[in-house]
């Protein structure tokens, strides 16, 4: 049986956020392709065009220009082509009201980014196991 | 109109009415003594024209005495009955003046009686006065005696004037009867009037006094509701008053008041909703890069080949500092949001506060922690309770000398407070730093030593202060320290305050 790989769409601005990730994925052999935009327009481009494979995991920052996360979420839930997809949220904020507005976009989980590496390791683990459970036929 | 102007209108109105009254029985005064005068005149022609007569027989009698006996003396009534005749009827001349056909029967009475006396009296007294001179004179006498007082021509004339005098005193007792009747009437109708006219002014009196007293009411109790309302904390209301009067300006002055309260109040919110987006930025835009330079420092230390000490050493120091800035800004931030958002309220014993609060703190086995059993209920915010025994708490474990060491909770019930105690028996507080180890990012060590922000006893004031307690604390250097705070009993009938919209 021929294993089906997820890619993950890393929405994400800040440079060392997204080598925190690759790390992070390299640490816990992670070996979905990795897919990056720098803010939401670029991630809906990728997303309406054929620059992926297949229906991908989303991780989504909340804080970037352009389109920030909940604007992005809000565009994604709209779009009846993409609305089914799975995003993770991945931010700084422990606002409550940003945590609500996720939420109510149907987000599959909110990763607070912690400030250790090791920490995020672990979350990113978490996501791994999760990710398995999706390729499952 | 200016509710003054209503009121001097309505008791100037009163006062017209009281001045027609009182001019209305000037005038009935007038108008009865002027007919208790006419009635007065009626009686003084009667009474005239009775000693008229009475002065009619005086002459007859007197006549007829000389006729008889030729003395001199019964002359003499008839001589002063004729000068008082002639005044009498004089005065009865002047009395009837008014009425025309009294006074032609008094010219009639005067001219019988110089009639009687010209051709009659006094031919009959002058011949009389002859008689004993000559029988010539006696004859004549007689003569004249029998021509006319035997045929009775004096009696006659007498009569004639005696007619007229009861035509007079007849019409007379009709003027005075007519004049008592006329002035009963207008007794009576000037009673009317006067009972109409004061029943009017009640009547407007007290109309006037019931509308201006339902309408004042009415208005004022709309301003009570606006009041009501705004002590509610619903700022946006106004009250329309088309009237200019006193009133008015105070509606308009509340609505003045209500409206600056809203601008206020929109400015509040406005500025909170500024601090909320400052704690926000702060919150990202400060953390975004310590944690990528966190995460370089340890990717550095990761993949440094070189095993010396020191350049991993400085780099563990600058994830210490890193994660120190970033308990700051934790910190700030949490101190910032004390009392900005409204929390509701609840009631709980500060009993599962202080467990709750325990489970979460962890404290190493070998501590003690006494709660003493009379904890009371409170009606508080609960997340504000939490955080005030929690930070306490973990202070008094945090910075106790030794591994085993014994905190103790009390409380006690005050008039219109509780008081709380935490004491620790840790190495105390110098007098000197009492005050200060509540300012903000005060710390009694350096950093490097205990790793601390200071912020949790910043915090732990500012809660209490903000809910009307105090905090103090009682200790000295190598007795332990106790914490003591009063936080207010509820007020449930207090109305709700400005200060609640002041901090939500």
């Amino acid at each position: 049986m021929e294993e089906r790989v997820v890619p993950i769409l890393l929405v994400e601005d800040d440079e060392v956020d997204i080598m925190n990730v690759q790390r992070a994925f390299k640490k816990n052999n992670i070996n979905n392709p990795l897919y990056i935009a720098n803010n939401g327009l670029e991630a809906l481009e990728m997303l309406r065009s054929d620059a992926l494979p297949q229906t991908p995991i989303i991780i989504l920052d909340i804080n970037m220009p352009k389109m920030n996360g909940i604007e992005f979420l809000q565009e994604l839930r709209k779009d009846p082509a993409l609305n089914h997809i799975s995003v993770f949220v991945m931010t700084t904020s422990n606002e409550d009201s940003d945590k609500f507005n996720a939420y109510n976009l149907n987000v599959a989980g909110y990763i607070l980014k912690p400030l250790s590496f090791e920490k995020f390791i672990t979350a990113v683990g978490t996501l791994d196991r999760y990710w398995k459970l999706c390729e499952r036929p | 109109m200016k509710i003054i102007t209503t009121i001097h209108l309505a008791i100037g109105f009163i006062l017209a009415m009281f001045c027609i009254v009182t001019f209305g029985y000037i005038k009935q005064t007038q108008r009865v003594q002027k007919s208790v005068e006419a009635v007065l005149a009626t009686s003084d022609v009667i009474r005239e024209g009775e000693s008229a007569q009475k002065m009619l027989l005086d002459l007859e009698t007197g006549m007829r005495g000389y006729l008889l006996t030729g003395r001199q003396t019964f002359l003499s009534p008839y001589n002063k009955g004729q000068v008082i005749f002639a005044r009498t009827v004089r005065r009865l001349d002047s009395l009837t003046e008014a009425y025309p056909s009294q006074n032609q029967l008094v010219h009639l009475i005067e001219q019988d009686a110089q009639e009687w006396i010209i051709n009659f009296s006094e031919p009959l007294i002058a011949a009389r006065a002859k008689v004993h001179l000559s029988s010539s004179h006696k004859q004549y006498y007689d003569s004249l005696f029998n021509a006319t007082a035997q045929k009775a021509k004096g009696k006659l004339i007498i009569d004639r004037a005696r007619k007229k005098f009861e035509l007079i005193e007849a019409e007379e007792e009709i003027i005075k009867r007519a004049k008592v009747r006329e002035m009963n009437d207008s007794l009576m109708q000037t009673n009317d009037i006067a009972l109409g006219l004061t029943l009017l002014a009640i009547l407007a009196g007290s109309l006037t006094a019931y509308l201006l007293g339902k309408t004042i009411r009415k208005r004022f109790m709309k301003m009570t509701a606006l009041a009501n309302s705004i002590a509610n904390g619903n700022y946006q209301v106004t009250l329309t008053d088309t009237r200019h009067d006193e009133i008015s300006s105070l509606t308009h002055s509340l609505n003045r008041m209500a409206h600056k309260l809203q601008q206020s109040f929109d400015h509040l919110t406005k500025m909170n909703r500024e601090l909320d987006q400052f704690a926000y930025v702060v919150s990202h835009d400060l953390k975004a890069p310590l944690r990528a330079i966190n995460n370089l420092a340890e990717w550095i230390a990761e993949d440094l080949d070189s095993q010396e000490p020191e350049i991993t050493n400085n780099l563990t120091i600058l994830r210490g500092r890193v994660q120190r800035m970033e308990n700051l800004i934790n910190g700030i931030l949490e101190y910032a949001r004390v009392g900005r958002k409204e929390i509701k309220k609840s009631t709980f014993s500060v009993n599962s506060v202080l467990k709750e609060a325990l489970e979460n703190l962890s404290p190493p086995a070998s501590f003690q922690v006494k709660i003493a059993a009379d904890m009371p209920t409170l009606t508080a915010e609960k997340t504000l309770v939490y955080q005030v025994f929690s930070n306490l708490l973990s202070n008094a474990f945090k910075y106790h000398h030794t591994q085993n060491g014994c905190v103790e909770v009390r409380a006690k019930e005050l008039e219109n407070m509780y008081q709380f105690e935490v004491q620790d028996d840790g190495p105390g507080i110098p007098k000197e730093y009492h005050q200060k180890v509540f300012g903000i990012f005060q710390t009694m060590e350096a950093r490097d030593v205990k790793e601390s922000t200071g912020i949790g006893l910043a915090i732990v004031k500012k809660i209490i202060e903000e809910k009307g307690g105090s905090i103090w604390i009682e200790s000295d250097k190598g007795q332990g320290t106790t914490f003591v705070f009063t936080w207010p009993k509820e007020k449930k009938d207090l109305p709700v305050l400005l200060e609640t919209a002041y901090v939500s």
